[in-house]
């Protein structure tokens, strides 16, 4: 131990106030000779012990405490072995770099990586000395890009270092510090780098000029960092579950070296539905699919998929947006009514639509005759079926083709209303296939397995057969006795022939027509001509069918951002301001230059993790939700990857100034603990006088 | 009833003229002493009962009345007194008032002036030092109370130095009384750490004597009313205590008020007659207290101690 004011140790002689006090307070006592006392009190052995000790015990006290003072006033230090980097004291140039992004967020024994990097940082300040330029910048942008001697001032920069949710750019941030250190005029310059010394934090490629030293200061002394992370998130809809069905489809990634088992929640809105665990290796990652069910009514969904708490937990959860499959809305135009209703045209595909007539089949079903098809509003629907329809009006022709281009599917069933030679004059635009003519194999035989057709070449890659399986036994089996030969037809393009009878015939064709679709089914939806209806294969093969129709297979999930990216939104024709809010109820807004005129704005600003929620109001004032435009904010996925690289290549001593002398000790100050003592001792003496006080023995002979 | 205050007393210049003026200040206009010379005197008649003596019959009253009546007679011996003074070092604190010691050398002449005016034969014993013992044997004689006053008169101008104790002092007393049963008063202020002074005193009940123990304290030693730091040196040892009196005040009243009861308890329950006397109590009251319990003796078999002061 060695003091910065010795001559203070000189006060070590005021432990001789108390004794000369003590004397002093003997001196001044009148002596009372007395009998009493001395018969009373003298022969009590207990009281004589107790009295002596606790005198003793007090002058000990008061003479400690005169010491300790005088030793706190001679400032006592101690030296120990530096462990932190050489650093020189002196006039010099110098950048620290400090991650602040969410990786720093790193809880390693109760302390985060970037609060052990600030506890650093502050430490160099320290020992750069009062006389250093010092700049600090951090991986994700922010920080005093200028050099520095106000040291308070930047300690203050040090203290409001926020964590930031962007990704860190070391490369960049090196870059700034160059850019820095070239307009110094100091002959020392150095980089310190207080980061983990990952892939995001230090660039694999970068080579400091010769005048300039860099040191790597990782927070973290330990070879590598676990670490558990949610690194993708994907959602499709699942319709084996019903219209309302998701799948989410989540990648964990385990970055750590050792094997770990990620237990994960899904949750859909503020409601936890399903829970999962995934094992992982050390480096492994793996997709966990989840199945969740959106409520009646409900057609998006905010999704986000969470980890255990591990050590970092800002990568631990992840969002996204989905819409459910929106409901098919078909029209049958029924071209055969009957009253009885099983002999009904239509009766089998409304029971293949709506199975049970449920409310989650995702059809909305509406019927009509060819008479009344006239007023309806055809873009109100995904899909007609014109089932064996006599040939309608022109006009009306004109309008479904005219529906097909803009979008719409229309899948054509034949029946015994369907005549060929009409159908081709006036039905067309509606045909994939021109009709030739219809094939009755029963007539005049009897019934006989030779006297029907079966499917025999499904093209089971396409949507409508993707459901079956390679022999679809709910298809094969089917029989067909009647069916209509189609022409040789090259006017339509983009033709495919999707199954065929077992004599070549074709069964189902498919054509483009504009941005819709056309499909004609050459025998008929009811009993009349097969016994299809009444086959396995016949629902999946209509749902598919009408799903393909109405070109509305799977919604797609909403946009997803990561954090720092900017966002496009939409904007409406009337929309005269924009207003977003994030998860933390902030609210960022888009009004004036930036959205008049435009379809399109530039929202930047995604500072935090999260789903977002757009609305806009128009000139009215009034405020529209617009679910669609909700989107998810998310890290950047190897954010989470905290292996540690070697900073060997990276680390080099600058060209060192003269007179420049390195402290490898370091100076631990002691006053500050034996003032402690000093207060303890304090304490103890105020109490025991008070119970001298109380038992009223004070000094003793 | 106004007494001369003990300071008063105090600047008389003989011992003699001290006691006489106790006794006579204490006497005059009262009553008669009680304490009777060697003589039979006719007290009161009795009826006589089976078992009384024939001899004692009075034959003129059986004569006048022709019943039987017992003449009572009152026994009056010639007492012999043990005075006892505690010349000790403790008895040498001097307070506000008059000297323990010597306000006890007064009490004791007061009664030996006024149990030799009453031709009982006096001893007086002084103890405190083993090397330098005073004693005088009884005697009934006038000029014997020059003896004892010049004796009590040398210990009450002179500190004493001893340390003997009383239970050493009274277990000399008791041989030399062995022959005679008398009446021993003893002044002292039972200071003493060794043994237990009131039982020593009950040896002496035991053996037939009639015990009065004077516990002569001063005021200090009962109320300690001193202030501001000080160093308290025995009087007997050479302990020395400094500290702060104000603070021990109500332990040392606590441990005085035991010692006390202590002590009148064990005279109680010994039969001894128990007198505790400060030294600014008038010497008179003193002493009428004295005579007016011996007188409740002398009429009762039952005896009871009793203190004074407070």
């Amino acid at each position: 131990m060695s003091f910065l004011s010795p001559l203070m140790l000189l006060g070590l002689l005021g432990a001789m106030i108390p004794i000369a006090i003590h004397l002093q307070g003997r001196r001044k006592a009148k002596v009372v000779p007395f009998a009493a006392l001395d018969f009373l009190l003298g022969t009590d052995k207990r009281i004589a012990k107790r009295l002596m000790f606790r005198q003793v015990l007090l002058l000990a006290f008061r003479m400690l405490i005169c010491m300790v003072a005088a030793i706190i006033l001679a400032r006592p230090y101690t030296s120990c072995r530096s462990l932190g980097p050489k650093v020189a004291q002196g006039p010099q140039a110098a950048v620290l770099i400090i991650d602040n992004s969410a990786a720093a967020g790193y809880e390693l024994d109760g302390q985060t990586l970037l609060s052990r990097s600030l506890e650093s940082a502050s430490q160099l300040l320290v020992q750069l000395g009062p006389e250093a330029d010092v700049a600090v910048l951090t991986t994700t942008g922010g920080g005093k890009e200028e050099l520095s001697r106000d040291h308070l001032g930047l300690r203050e920069t040090l203290n409001s270092t926020p964590l930031s949710y962007r990704k860190a750019r070391g490369d960049q941030a090196l870059q700034r510090a160059l850019a820095l250190l070239a307009g110094a005029g100091h002959e020392r310059k150095s980089i310190f780098l207080l980061v983990a010394p990952t892939e995001a934090t230090l660039p694999t490629a970068f080579e400091a000029p010769a005048d300039i030293g860099v040191r790597v200061l990782s927070p973290s002394k330990k070879a590598s960092l676990e670490n558990l992370a949610v690194t993708d998130l994907e959602v499709s809809t699942d319709t084996s579950i019903g219209s309302r069905g998701l799948r989410i489809t989540a990648r964990v990634s385990n970055f750590g070296d050792t094997a770990q088992v990620a237990h994960l929640s899904l949750r859909v809105g503020d409601e936890i539905v399903a829970r999962g665990e995934v094992s992982l290796a050390p480096h492994e990652s793996k997709n966990k699919r989840f199945s969740a069910s959106l409520s009646e009514g409900v057609r998006t969904a905010e999704i986000q998929v969470e980890l255990q708490d591990d050590a970092l937990e800002a990568d631990n959860i992840r969002y996204v947006v989905a819409n459910a499959r929106d409901e098919v809305s078909v029209l049958l135009v029924n071209g055969d009514a009957r009253a009885v209703r099983h002999e009904d045209e239509l009766y089998y595909v409304e029971a293949a639509l709506r199975p049970g007539d449920r409310s989650d089949s995702g059809t909305i079903i509406a019927r009509a005759t060819p008479e009344n098809l006239g007023p309806l509003t055809l873009s109100d629907y995904d899909v007609i079926i014109l089932a064996n329809v006599p040939v309608l009006p022109g006009a009306q022709v004109r309008a479904l083709s005219e529906w097909v281009l803009a979008g719409g599917g229309l899948l054509v069933s034949m029946g015994d209303s369907v005549d060929a030679d009409r159908y081709n004059r006036s039905m067309g635009p509606l045909l994939a296939q021109e009709l030739r003519s219809a094939l009755d194999l029963r007539r005049g035989r009897k019934r006989s397995p030779q006297a029907e057709l079966r499917l025999s070449k499904l093209e089971l890659e396409h949507p409508v057969f993707s459901v079956f399986a390679k022999d679809a036994p709910g298809l094969y089996s089917a029989s067909f006795w009647q069916v209509m030969l189609l022409g040789p037809t090259t006017s339509v393009k983009n033709r495919r022939v999707l199954a065929r009878f077992d004599n070549g015939a074709a069964a189902l064709v498919e054509a483009r027509q504009g941005k819709g679709t056309l499909m004609l089914l050459s025998s008929t939806l009811d009993r009349d001509w097969n016994n299809l209806a009444i086959h396995p294969g016949f629902l999946p093969f209509l749902q598919q069918s009408v799903r393909h129709l109405a070109s509305k297979p799977l919604q797609r999930a909403n946009q997803q951002v990561l954090v720092g990216d900017y966002v496009p939104i939409d904007i409406g024709a009337g929309d005269v301001r924009i207003e977003i809010a994030g998860p933390g109820r902030e609210r960022m807004v888009l009004e004036g230059d930036k959205i008049e005129g435009h379809k399109s704005a530039r929202l930047d600003g995604i500072e935090v993790p999260g789903l977002y929620h757009v609305s806009s109001v128009d000139g009215s004032g009034a405020i529209k939700a617009r679910p669609e435009a909700t989107f998810a904010a998310n890290l950047d996925p190897t954010l989470g990857d905290l292996t540690l690289k070697a900073t060997n290549s990276l680390e080099r001593d600058g060209t060192r100034g003269e007179g420049e002398q390195a402290t490898p000790s370091r100076r631990i100050e002691l006053w500050h603990s034996i003032a402690a003592l000093l207060l303890l001792l304090l304490l103890l003496e105020s109490c025991l006088s008070l119970v001298g006080r109380r038992t009223g023995l004070v000094r003793d002979s | 009833m106004a007494f001369l205050a003990p300071i008063a007393i105090a600047k008389l210049e003989t011992l003699a003229l001290r006691a006489k003026v106790i006794v006579e200040g204490a006497l005059t206009g009262s009553h008669r002493a009680k304490l009777r010379g060697s003589s039979v005197e006719f007290a009161e008649h009795k009826e006589y009962s089976q078992g009384d003596e024939i001899r004692h019959v009075d034959w003129k009253v059986l004569g006048k009345a022709d019943r039987y009546y017992i003449k009572q007679f009152e026994q009056e011996s010639e007492l012999t007194c043990y005075l006892v003074l505690d010349a000790s070092a403790s008895m040498n604190y001097v307070g506000r008032s008059l000297g323990k010691r010597e306000y006890a050398c007064n009490l004791i002449g007061a009664l030996a002036y006024l149990l030799v005016g009453q031709r009982d034969r006096v001893g007086l014993s002084i103890f405190g030092d083993a090397r330098n013992v005073r004693w005088a044997q009884p005697k009934a004689k006038a000029d014997h109370l020059r003896t004892l006053l010049a004796m009590l008169e040398e210990v009450s101008d002179s500190p004493q130095v001893g340390d003997e104790v009383l239970s050493s002092a009274l277990e000399r007393l008791a041989e030399l009384a062995r022959k005679r049963r008398g009446l021993i008063i003893v002044a002292s202020d039972l200071f003493e750490t060794e043994g237990d002074a009131p039982s020593v005193l009950g040896h002496l009940r035991a053996r037939g004597h009639d015990v009065v123990l004077f516990h002569t304290l001063d005021r200090d030693e009962l109320d300690f009313p001193f202030e501001g730091l000080s160093i308290f040196e025995s009087l007997e040892g050479d302990g020395r205590l400094l500290v702060d009196p104000a603070s021990i005040r109500r332990i040392y009243q606590e441990k005085m008020k035991g010692f006390l009861e202590h002590c009148e308890q064990q005279c109680l329950s010994q039969g001894i007659e128990y007198h505790r006397v400060c030294t600014d109590q008038p010497f008179e009251e003193v002493l009428l207290g004295f005579l007016a319990e011996r007188a409740g003796v002398a009429g009762s078999s039952s005896q009871r101690p009793r203190g004074q002061a407070t």
